[in-house]
């Protein structure tokens, strides 16, 4: 019976030194004392790669209206009851305001969803509850359009998995989701893009 | 003399056309941005979009040093720059603001360059000041954990038509609103990494 005891703390502070080991080496924001357990949710397009070029068919080189990527996500947190979306340049300045472009920006993605079809339609409510904002141009998708001229731009999809629904309608407000969001990220994922146009 | 008013209407159109043309197609599509190439931020040390290499990572453990940084393209009008080193894919305390490893700012107007190295002083002799990210004053190196998927460690560089009128005590909050309405020119530059 002592020997079981025994035997069972030892186990208790393995689990737990391995847990404090984990989550410092780990996860999410380096040593940063609220991270989240590993591993952290992850978001991948098998229309482009991580870090790499994004393909002129998802582009404004391929028109004003390109489909978008097709988008997945896993290691999804337990709670989280929807999703945002937020795609953005950061390679500017809007008038001359700290702010990027912002591309997309989805919200109430349903909790139960694991990607996005490409091609998203460009309505600002879709049949399943997911509310689609308007960017610095047009409801829906709005392709990379960086000049060839320029650098590579970065174009940033971040996901958001929260606790929550937001109470926000469709003339939300990148501020206004950003706002709503506060206090209920339960996990974050995110994929870039690198784009300039063809010379 | 009319044919020359003419042909002068023809260039200054001719021109006018040109710039809205060069402008729709600039930036982010987003019709806002300058004509002509943007700032760009590179690094000897990191490949854009690629893997940084573990000397610049926490797996350097206490040897860690900061990538060199070069820019070009700086538009006229420049009286300092900022440089954010963040890492957007945490959300700590379940909040928007994601994880900051480096911010600087009032990097000199003439600079070129951030040097490779590592310095935690929160005030450097040229007038640049560090204030504290996350962790620490001065750059701190990616650490995301083996289990998780690769994070994009994020460079920003702003350039300013201004100083700060900001301490090495600013947070990153104050940085940003300090800086809005001045900046004139952005830089990115990012690399993935995880143990």
């Amino acid at each position: 019976m002592k020997k079981k005891l025994i035997a069972s703390a030892a186990v208790l502070l393995a689990v737990t030194l391995g847990a404090a080991l984990a989550q410092d080496k780990g996860g999410k924001g380096g040593g940063a004392p609220k991270a989240p357990p590993t591993p952290g949710m992850a978001l991948s397009s098998p229309d482009f790669q991580d870090g790499g070029i994004i393909p002129d068919s998802f582009t404004q080189a391929a028109g004003a209206t390109s489909p978008s990527p097709k988008l997945e996500w896993t290691n999804v947190p337990a709670t989280a009851a929807s999703f945002v979306l937020i795609m953005h340049d950061p390679d500017n300045a809007l008038n001359k305001t700290p702010d990027d472009v912002l591309h997309w920006m989805v919200f109430n993605i349903p909790g139960t969803a694991r990607g996005l079809a490409g091609g998203q339609p460009t309505d600002a409510k879709l049949p399943d509850g997911t509310i689609q904002a308007k960017g610095i141009r047009n409801v829906g998708y709005m392709g990379p359009g960086n000049a060839a001229i320029n650098p590579y731009h970065h174009y940033t999809l971040e996901l958001f998995a929260l606790d929550s629904m937001l109470t926000l309608g469709p003339d939300a407000t990148r501020a206004d989701v950003m706002t709503a969001m506060t206090g209920h990220i339960v996990g974050k994922a995110v994929l870039v893009g690198r784009f300039k146009r063809p010379q | 003399m009319l044919k020359k008013t003419i042909a002068g209407g023809a260039v200054f159109l001719a021109v006018a056309f040109g710039a809205l043309l060069a402008q729709d197609k600039g930036k982010g599509g987003g019709g806002k941005g300058p004509a002509g190439p943007g700032l760009t931020l590179t690094s000897p040390d990191l490949v854009d979009g690629g893997v940084i290499p573990d000397k610049f990572t926490m797996k350097a453990g206490a040897s860690v040093v900061q990538p060199k940084l070069e820019w070009t393209n700086v538009p006229a009008g420049v009286a300092s720059f900022a440089l954010l080193f963040h890492d957007p894919d945490g959300a700590p305390g379940k909040k928007v603001e994601d994880v900051t490893h480096w911010m600087v700012f009032n990097i000199p107007a003439d600079a070129r360059e951030l040097a490779a190295g590592v310095s935690t002083e929160p005030k450097l002799a040229d007038g640049t000041i560090q204030i504290k990210g996350t962790r620490q004053v001065g750059y701190m190196g990616p650490g995301a954990g083996a289990a998780g998927p690769y994070h994009h460690y994020t460079f920003e560089l702003f350039a300013l038509d201004t100083k700060l009128d900001l301490g090495p005590d600013a947070a990153r909050a104050d940085v940003m609103k300090a800086m809005d309405g001045h900046v004139v020119a952005k830089g990115v530059l990012e690399g993935r990494f995880h143990q």
